[in-house]
């Protein structure tokens, strides 16, 4: 059995790690660059080591000096959490090179899936349907000009290592193509240190499900049901729930069976989750896989009742899974929205800034997967992603109202957040019934519904609204004059501060 | 007593008049308690009924408050704001000379020069942070007055990035 995890990454995902290897009696190791220094996961875990300056490519993607740090702090495993080295072919090889055990699937199996090409191919064979496209990546502008003319519009640039929405642009006349297909490359560059993209038919009005598959090393496998992520700007997923209220039990079984056929044939062990987009008739095609624990993993342990973190220890130190497919039991309806430091008023922006006061929501069936706490400091560095709240009801509609009520009650001071944005996209119509796609928020919400939704407050609401208007004019004019401080007397280091001091 | 004239978004104004522990708004009287839990987050009771206020931005007269997870946009104005409105003309409707930039981040590319004419959605230039990016476009038509960033240069919130003119009249 594992004996200390080196948990490869930051943020919450490194506290959603730590939290399961501490119950599982497992030592902990974090890492973290100049930024992280003091951040919440690195005081949580047992130990923490330094590993370079702020940006990721300095630290955090720095797959040497991981390694040499697991090494002498005597880790016997590395988790790598989700983006950063998690889907590294070679990380995963230079893990099982120095006799240090890789959290996830063998090199080879990230190889044959999660290339996208190779794994649309492998699709292909094991009679999985696939959406029409390149078969190979490609970086020569001309000749990806040339394919995506005969593809037809509109289409979809996606980075061959990507993954989170980044270097992926859909396309919708032949005119943009070559902008896109440069923004989408520099993206891929800057994150993955690959230009290449491959370029499909874009499935329009189409559902994004994924399916949550777990795999050990006796060849046992077994689907954990879907997650519907169809709540989506710029390719980024807002909210996402599982169950679909398109998918019936037969359904979900047939797509299962096929998912667990892909990955047995491809040799992968481990968690991973097959992404397929569904078209209105509910035809699914294959999308990728995901060969990494998922950032909306929360949903299906809440659905299915397991702890994911814990099956991925046990599958990587060779254990059987401790389910079969018989075993797995769905219950409820679960709800996950993406907290992020963003202003959806100013075109989603980043928004940064010193966290100065947070209250967060708690009660039955409410989890925060959170990496931050008051004092923190939100930089450019990183994800906008601070934290994800989800909720757990008998029925859909009760897991809707237990997020309204953790969303009300998730107050964060000191930067601006999508909290807003993020109840009233759970509010709207479509929403409530379940009749969104992947092209709702951009195409119909933020033009539609979302401006026109600021509505006038009920009188008890005015009345406060405008004494504590009055209230913080009258703070702002006390403060300016010095006749008081602020509360906790700190102000944002960052506010001013350039951003090349940082890099 | 001190008095402010306050005004939601889509609302008529209110006059409010505030004193320690009671307020008059929209002629109606109110007992109410306040608690700042932070530097920005604010709890009211008033007659009995509990709000928490969270102040995200100020310019000391146009607020963004949010309560319940519902940001409003509200004005609060007192006698000496009115006076200097009196005296100071609204400059709401000038031409945007100015652009700036809305984060801080990398400019990765610049796709103008001086003197380029540009219609309304022209991309002007391209900022990264967060690793995703940005594309700044004009709202209007103009012309391009100035540059003030270099490509692959790292830029602050707020900061000057190109000067543009009003386009000649025809």
């Amino acid at each position: 059995m594992i004996k200390k995890i080196l948990i490869a990454n930051r943020g919450e995902i490194a506290v959603r790690i730590i939290k399961t290897a501490k119950e599982m009696g497992i030592k902990t190791a974090a890492v973290y660059s100049d930024f992280d220094r003091y951040s919440l996961y690195t005081k949580y875990a047992d130990e923490a080591f330094y590993i370079g300056p702020s940006p990721a490519s300095e630290s955090y993607l720095l797959a040497d000096k991981i390694i040499e740090t697991a090494k002498m702090c005597g880790a016997d495993a590395i988790h790598p959490g989700y983006g950063f080295l998690s889907e590294r072919a070679y990380f995963s090889k230079m893990c099982k090179d120095n006799g240090i055990i890789f959290i996830g699937p063998p090199a080879e199996a990230i190889e044959k899936l999660g290339d996208k090409t190779a794994a649309k191919t492998l699709a292909m064979v094991n009679g999985v349907p696939t959406v029409p496209g390149t078969a190979e990546p490609i970086s020569d502008a001309v000749e990806a000009k040339k394919i995506a003319d005969e593809i037809g519009y509109p289409l979809l640039i996606k980075a061959s290592a990507g993954g989170g929405g980044k270097g992926m642009r859909v396309v919708r006349e032949g005119k943009d193509f070559e902008s896109a297909l440069r923004m989408s490359q520099n993206e891929a560059k800057s994150s993955f240190g690959d230009d290449s993209v491959f370029i499909e038919k874009y499935i329009e009005g189409g559902k994004h499900i994924e399916f949550q598959i777990l795999a050990d090393q006796h060849g046992n496998v077994i689907h954990l049901g879907e997650r519907e992520c169809s709540m989506q700007r710029r390719l980024q997923k807002i909210i996402e729930e599982t169950p679909s209220v398109v998918i019936n039990d037969e359904l979900r079984n047939e797509i299962g069976e096929r998912a667990k056929k892909l990955v047995k044939a491809a040799g992968y062990t481990n968690a991973g989750t097959m992404e397929f987009i569904m078209d209105k008739d509910r035809n699914y095609y294959f999308l990728e896989m995901n060969t990494r624990l998922q950032v909306e993993h929360p949903i299906t342990e809440m659905r299915t009742d397991t702890d994911l973190v814990r099956e991925q220890i046990l599958i990587a130190s060779g254990e059987k899974l401790s389910m079969t497919q018989e075993d797995v039991e769905f219950g409820g309806h679960t709800i996950e929205c993406r907290i992020c430091a963003e202003d959806p008023d100013n075109n989603f922006l980043p928004s940064i800034g010193r966290i100065d006061y947070i209250s967060r929501p708690s009660g039955n069936g409410i989890r925060e997967d959170s990496g931050i706490e008051e004092g923190d400091e939100i930089s450019i560095y990183y994800d906008s992603m601070i934290s994800k709240l989800i909720t757990h009801g008998k029925t859909r509609e009760i897991a809707i109202r237990k997020m309204d009520e953790a969303l009300r009650n998730y107050i964060i001071s000191g930067l601006k957040t999508n909290i807003e944005f993020l109840h009233s996209l759970l509010n709207s119509p479509a929403f409530m019934d379940g009749d969104y796609n992947t092209q709702y928020v951009e195409r119909i919400f933020l033009p539609e519904v979302y401006k026109n939704e600021r509505t006038l407050p009920d009188e008890n609401t005015e009345t406060a609204l405008s004494i504590a208007a009055a209230l913080f004019k009258e703070r702002k004019e006390a403060a300016e004059n010095g006749t008081i401080k602020s509360v906790n007397g700190h102000s944002s280091k960052w506010a001013g501060k350039k951003y090349e001091d940082y890099r | 007593m001190r008095k402010y004239t306050v005004k939601l978004v889509g609302d008529d104004a209110g006059e409010l008049r505030l004193e320690q522990n009671k307020a008059e708004f929209k002629g109606k009287e109110f007992e109410y308690d306040a608690k700042f839990i932070s530097t920005d987050v604010l709890l009211l009771r008033i007659n009995g009924e509990n709000h928490i206020v969270r102040l995200e931005s100020s310019d000391g007269v146009k607020m963004e408050l949010i309560t319940e997870a519902v940001k409003y946009n509200v004005t609060c104005k007192n006698e000496l704001d009115l006076v200097k409105e009196k005296y100071i003309s609204s400059d709401n409707n000038r031409f945007k000379d100015k652009i700036l930039s809305p984060m801080p981040g990398a400019v990765v590319k610049i796709n103008i020069n001086e003197g380029d004419e540009l219609k309304p959605g022209d991309v002007m230039l391209v900022l990264e942070a967060m690793k995703m990016e940005n594309e700044i476009k004009t709202e209007s038509d103009c012309i391009v007055a100035g540059i003030h960033a270099q490509e692959k240069s790292s830029v602050n919130k707020g900061q000057l990035l190109v000067t543009l003119s009003a386009p000649k009249s025809e």
